[in-house]
């Protein structure tokens, strides 16, 4: 009896005593897990907004960092004419990888780098060249490092790009990546691929990536204010040579295309705005084309995506790709006095504007997978379906085939609006518009 | 003073005034006036202030008047009628103590020779304010007026409400010295026995020498007496507490206290301002949600800060952060020094506008936030955007109807700073799964605090975070399980449609 209320007594205490370190483990576990020894006060760190890569001698980088500067405004500095949210000039160090640059950093950088701000990373064209997925490795596996930075590459030194670079309006030179995202996603003059995007394709089988283009303008560079006017008598599409006078002396525009991580070419503004209506991520977008009545003269649409690009793909020796990309168009200038709002006019625009179009894609997916041979749209992806297995998939030589394939692109135009004036402008001459064109004999049926 | 040993009222009324006076003495407020009735000596005695002196004047000589008229006609006194007056409510007393407490009520007490009691006549006008507009929960819609002191002022405001006769008022005396009146408002048939019961139960068992205010009996009957958050609701409104005895609550109130006591109450009516019920059914819902996301600013807000400055500055947008840190440079103090001292001086100045007067008190509080606010981020001691964040809060507070949930918000958010300063957002996290499990496990006479929300009860929801029009609102809220469950005995009222 006394023997078992002993052991009655014992086994409550043992109980009482097992719950009480459960209690005590479950408090300081949950507690330990952070504390004051995580803090960090602002004053005590220094926010990277921009990594810019380079190839070095030797298989080193050159690692440039340009970090925010924050200005006290409420101090009364406006009157030292600086720009409060400046970043610093940027700092480079030679080494042999990010990390070790970022180690070396902290020689002459007074505050503990942080990257958990950083929001673009611009690599050189050398090194491009010769691959860099082992310099992409510390971000992906640093924490402070996000998926979401823009990933650009630089023609020439990236190093020079983020010392040329002005911003026009943005006063923080952290919202110039964000702001260059949403520019290439509103008019598809660089594809605004992020890192994520970049590692996806890089990782998955038989895709490719790109990443957006951008490059120093020397004419604007050496004449900042755009006194000597403007070089050049044609309009040009290419990163660095955009015809132009004054403002930032660095410019984006165009695709720097992969094959896997190593740099092959580029594709520059209006090839562009092409292939990202091909890989379905352009919203809206605006173009010229020449106008088919007097290809001196242009016509301007806005683009609008309808649906996403269709692919149809056929697995047969040569493989066969057939896109068809349902457009939705605004005629928003034209230069001739033919009247595009009535019916049969408005065919025969769609109908040349479809051929031009067809043949620019179709001349953009043999650059691109013959020349190139590389896969960025990806049209493999669009080939998944057709794989019973994913692995049947995997195997599947799209490398091989993919550039002897026969493409053919549909661009499937209609136009719908018109502005907010039907007609085309009138000329006090007396001139007529023209009547329908289908009436006229056609080929240059151009009445003046 | 217990019956025991109670003095009858003497024959002579001389000697009961001497006995009276001896007990009170000093007594520069007990007033006596002297007369004949029948030929022997009457005495009135009150107490200076407390009865109003021409209904006295108007007693006196009604009462001499009849006598005198009884003589003429009977030649004789009628000791029946002594005292009796048709122009006021006339009680007999025999015990001289009995005499001593009608007069601190207010009464005056009439002794006449020859009798073994007194007339006590109801003069009585305790001194006091008139009924007044509400000054802690103002409406721009809706009745204007408020409690005040005086019980029965307050139960004549509800009546006046409530004209049936299943609204009862039970009253008990608290209090061994004060006696203070205390009355239970409840309607008969509508309320859960139980709940009325248990109110009465608490109320009984109270045992203090004086009930100075509502709040010593808020205190005693309050279900978690540790809790920061209100489990009671006190309003200043009679239309207030009509709605809430005819949701089938309970209304408690004290004789010199210008509040009721409501119970139950649940954290969402802590919310609900009488405003939403004034007003247009569809306004309330974003008041509401306003009001909700209010009180959780004002508690998180500078906690929230802190950890995202001193822990999580990766959560924060860049050119936030960038400028952020721009306002920080040069400010000597970590930023939950800042925050803590930021958020004192603001209580300071708070406390300090409520103790002035009302006029000063004002200027005080805003003049010398702006003031001391743009000093000191002139100065460099406190970040601009941390003068947002601690004023962000103290607004947020202010918009919050119950004062209980007020002062719970503004202790909360320092244990809130201490956590973040410790643990960054984990630490706010872990003390707010904590406050939330702490909500969830209180009751207020035996309704969940967070009711109707948890435990759910889908027919409640119509006056949670939306407030469903009138002719909606049929049935009474289930959580108070009332007797009589359909407003206006079930009938459907839905609103005539216009047209054929």
């Amino acid at each position: 009896m006394t023997m078992g209320r002993n052991h009655a007594a014992r086994g409550r205490f043992a109980r009482l005593r097992r719950c009480a370190a459960t209690i005590c483990a479950v408090v300081s576990l949950s507690l330990l897990t952070a504390g004051c020894f995580d803090r960090q006060e602002l004053e005590q760190q220094a926010f990277v907004t921009s990594i810019a890569i380079d190839k070095a001698p030797d298989g080193m980088v050159d690692c440039t960092f340009r970090i925010a500067l924050p200005v006290n405004t409420a101090g009364g500095s406006s009157s030292t004419g600086k720009d409060p949210q400046a970043g610093t000039t940027p700092v480079t160090y030679r080494a042999r990888s990010i990390t070790e640059a970022m180690a070396l950093a902290n020689t002459s950088v007074e505050r503990v780098l942080t990257f958990t701000h950083l929001t673009s990373v611009l690599i050189g064209e050398d090194l491009a060249r010769e691959g860099i997925s082992q310099q992409l490795q510390p971000l992906v596996r640093y924490r402070e490092f996000r998926r979401t930075v823009m990933l650009a590459i630089a023609k020439g030194k990236a190093r020079d790009f983020l010392l040329s670079d002005q911003p026009m309006l943005e006063r923080s030179p952290a919202r110039m990546a964000d702001a260059l995202v949403q520019v290439g996603d509103s008019s598809g003059l660089i594809p605004g691929d992020r890192l994520h995007d970049f590692l996806t394709a890089l990782e998955n089988p038989h895709e490719d990536p790109v990443a957006s283009l951008v490059a120093v303008n020397a004419a604007v560079q050496q004449d900042p204010q755009g006194k000597s006017g403007i070089q050049g008598d044609n309009v040009s599409y290419d990163a660095g040579s955009i015809r132009r006078a004054g403002g930032n002396p660095v410019e984006w525009a165009g695709t720097a295309v992969f094959q896997g991580d190593k740099l092959v070419g580029y594709l520059n503004a209006r090839e562009t705005i092409l292939l990202q209506l091909l890989r379905g991520r352009l919203r809206r977008t605006k173009l010229e084309f020449p106008d088919p009545q007097d290809p001196t003269k242009t016509v301007g649409l806005i683009l609008r995506r309808e649906r996403s690009p269709q692919y149809d793909i056929r697995l047969s020796d040569p493989l066969r790709v057939t896109v068809r990309v349902p457009l939705d168009v605004d005629l928003t200038s034209t230069e001739v006095k033919t009247d595009y709002t009535l019916p049969g006019n408005r065919e025969y625009l769609e109908r040349q504007l479809t051929h031009m179009m067809e043949q620019e894609m179709e001349a953009l997916l043999i650059k691109l997978e013959r020349q190139y041979r590389a896969d960025v749209v990806p049209i493999s992806r669009q080939g998944r379906p057709k794989f019973a297995t994913y692995q049947q998939f995997a195997a599947y030589r799209w490398e091989e085939k993919l550039p002897d394939a026969q493409y053919q692109v549909q661009p499937d135009l209609h136009i719908r609006r018109f502005g907010v004036q039907f007609g085309p402008v009138q000329n006090r001459a007396g001139n007529l518009p023209a009547g329908n064109i289908s009436a006229e004999s056609s080929g240059n049926a151009v009445q003046r | 003073m217990s019956r025991s040993e109670a003095t009858p009222v003497p024959a002579q009324a001389e000697r009961a005034v001497a006995h009276v006076e001896q007990w009170l003495m000093p007594c520069p407020d007990l007033k006596q006036q002297r007369f004949l009735l029948s030929g022997r000596h009457a005495i009135v005695l009150w107490l200076d202030g407390l009865v109003k002196e021409e209904r006295l004047q108007h007693a006196m000589a009604t009462v001499i008047a009849q006598d005198m008229s009884l003589h003429t006609r009977r030649r004789g006194p009628d000791p029946e009628h002594h005292g009796l007056t048709p122009a006021l409510s006339v009680r007999e007393v025999e015990k001289l103590e009995d005499a001593l407490e009608a007069m601190f009520d207010g009464q005056a007490v009439l002794f006449v020779d020859g009798e073994r009691r007194a007339y006590t006549w109801d003069v009585e006008e305790p001194p006091g304010r008139s009924i007044d507009r509400p000054e802690n929960e103002p409406t721009l819609q809706g009745p204007q007026e408020a409690f005040v002191e005086s019980l029965g002022l307050n139960l004549a405001m509800l009546r006046k409400r409530l004209k049936t006769r299943q609204f009862k008022v039970e009253t008990l005396e608290i209090g061994q010295r004060s006696r203070t009146r205390v009355a239970i408002l409840y309607m008969e048939g509508v309320v859960k026995p139980e709940l009325v019961e248990e109110a009465r139960e608490r109320l009984q068992r109270i045992q203090v020498d004086a009930v100075i205010d509502l709040n010593v009996i808020r205190e005693y009957v309050t279900d978690s007496p540790f809790s920061l958050f209100p489990t009671t609701e006190e309003t200043e409104r009679p239309e207030r507490v009509a709605s809430g005895i005819l949701q089938g609550r309970v209304g408690v109130m004290v004789d010199g206290a210008p509040m009721c006591m409501m119970v139950p109450v649940t954290f969402t009516m802590c919310l609900s301002s009488p405003e939403d019920y004034y007003m247009h059914y569809t306004l309330a819902l974003p008041l509401r949600l306003l009001r909700h996301l209010m009180f959780w600013s004002a508690v998180l807000l500078p906690s929230l800060y802190v950890s995202l400055l001193t822990y999580n500055q990766d959560l924060v947008p860049t050119p936030l952060l960038v400028s952020v840190a721009a306002q920080h440079t040069g400010i000597p103090f970590p930023t939950v020094v800042e925050a803590l001292g930021m958020m004192i001086a603001f209580e300071a100045l708070r406390e300090a506008g409520t103790r002035l007067p009302r006029a000063v008190g004002q200027s005080v509080s805003i003049v010398g936030t702006l003031i001391i606010g743009d000093a000191a981020v002139r100065a460099g001691l406190v970040s601009p955007g941390m003068v947002i964040v601690v004023s962000a809060t103290g607004v947020a507070s202010f918009t919050l109807p119950a004062l209980g949930l007020v002062q719970a918000a503004r202790l909360l958010q320092f244990p809130f700073v201490i956590a973040a300063s410790f643990f960054g957002l984990y630490g706010v996290l872990l003390l707010g799964i904590i406050l939330v499990g702490r909500l969830a496990s209180l009751r207020s006479f035996g309704v969940p605090y967070l009711s109707p929300v948890a435990p759910n009860i889908p027919e409640d929801m119509k006056d949670v975070v939306i407030r469903a029009p009138w002719w909606w609102m049929r049935r009474r809220p289930r959580q108070f399980e009332t007797l009589e469950s359909t407003r206006a005995g079930g009938r459907r009222l839905y609103p005539r449609r216009s047209g054929p």
